[in-house]
């Protein structure tokens, strides 16, 4: 458990760090997730104890949104103004990357497959 | 009595315990995926945070031991995209070229739509990550400067009104392969998408967790840097 969390952590950090140096713009979170990747595929498998304490870590990741989607009582008269936009922009593209992914998916599966 | 409600463990008591209520609800309700434990928490949140009078911010100190743990998490992600990998090497043509759609149609169409029907600038830049799975989501949002609470609460309309129609868009343009209906719930609709494909199947499930964790490494690198680069 311990050791899992310093690796996350020191994962984080470098990637902060890359960040911050590089001045790139890319949350440094997902540069962490990055180093993380490149190293357990370099390793060639998941350690146990990280495969533990990273699935109870994503289990719970749920909660760990709210303190961030709370902040959406600052916003509720700009929603309730533009509630229109707001479901036409979110349900069309919703519905249209649905149906393009699969289709693209299916489409390039298939040339492969057969 | 102010000084209780603004406390910052009291806060985080009614975040975990609005968490755990939540939580509670949605197993005693059989599992329903319209009563999401994260979706009602935020709202008891929003309810706590306005009926107290104690502000977003005064909410934020104690809540912010829980949102400082969303960059580890993040991290985490990790592990399940790489025990998915396997799976790319068979579909590398179609994983990547799937992934790029995805991130690019949800992301410009959502964009392009709101910015033609004169949303606010807020709204436009928060609701290009609305496909991204959420801890990203906050990411990019953070990243390129706008509300991340907005960025959620997009995220969370996309998931909803995805996994409530995609069934029915599926039958009507006629894809029912696990891979493919799977890996477009997942790229689409995040973690909702992926519960949704579970419930399909193991196979669309796996490449649905494919999708959410790619369409998040993917989006999470490129998003703002298309973003900086037009603002």
């Amino acid at each position: 458990m311990v050791n899992a969390l310093l690796i996350i952590l020191c994962c984080q950090f470098t990637g902060e760090m890359i960040v911050h140096f590089s001045g790139v713009a890319i949350p440094s979170s997902v540069v962490g997730m990055v180093i993380l990747l490149v190293g357990l595929i370099i390793k060639g498998s998941v350690p146990d104890d990280l495969d533990k304490t990273t699935s109870e870590f994503i289990k719970y990741i749920g909660l760990l949104f709210v303190p961030a989607g709370a902040g959406v009582s600052l916003y509720l008269n700009l929603i309730a103004e533009q509630w229109l936009v707001i479901l036409a922009a979110s349900f069309t593209a919703t519905i249209a990357t649905l149906i393009l992914t699969a289709y693209a998916f299916k489409l390039l599966e298939k040339k492969r497959g057969t | 009595m102010e000084y209780i409600l603004s406390y910052p463990l009291t806060s985080l008591i009614v975040t975990l315990g609005a968490y755990s209520f939540s939580v509670w609800l949605q197993k005693k309700a059989g599992s329903h995926s319209l009563l999401n434990p994260v979706v009602i928490t935020i709202g008891l949140a929003v309810i706590f945070i306005s009926m107290s009078g104690i502000g977003y911010e005064t909410y934020m100190e104690g809540a912010n031991f829980i949102h400082f743990l969303l960059g580890p998490a993040t991290v985490a992600l990790a592990v399940p995209l790489y025990k998915q990998l396997q799976m790319i090497k068979k579909q590398a043509i179609a994983v990547i070229t799937s992934v790029l759609t995805a991130c690019f149609i949800s992301g410009f169409l959502a964009w392009f739509i709101a910015s033609q029907m004169g949303a606010a600038q807020d709204i436009q830049l928060s609701i290009i990550s609305k496909s991204v799975t959420t801890a990203i989501a906050i990411g990019i949002a953070e990243k390129i400067g706008t509300a991340s609470s907005l960025a959620v609460f997009f995220v969370f309309t996309t998931g909803i009104l995805g996994t409530l129609f995609s069934s029915f868009i599926f039958k009507i343009v006629k894809i029912d392969e696990d891979k493919a209906v799977g890996f477009s719930l997942g790229a689409t609709c995040h973690g909702l998408g992926v519960a949704k494909a579970f419930q399909k199947s193991e196979t669309a499930g796996a490449f649905s967790v494919l999708g959410m964790s790619l369409m998040g490494l993917v989006s999470g690198i490129l998003m703002p840097l298309v973003i900086l680069f037009f603002l």
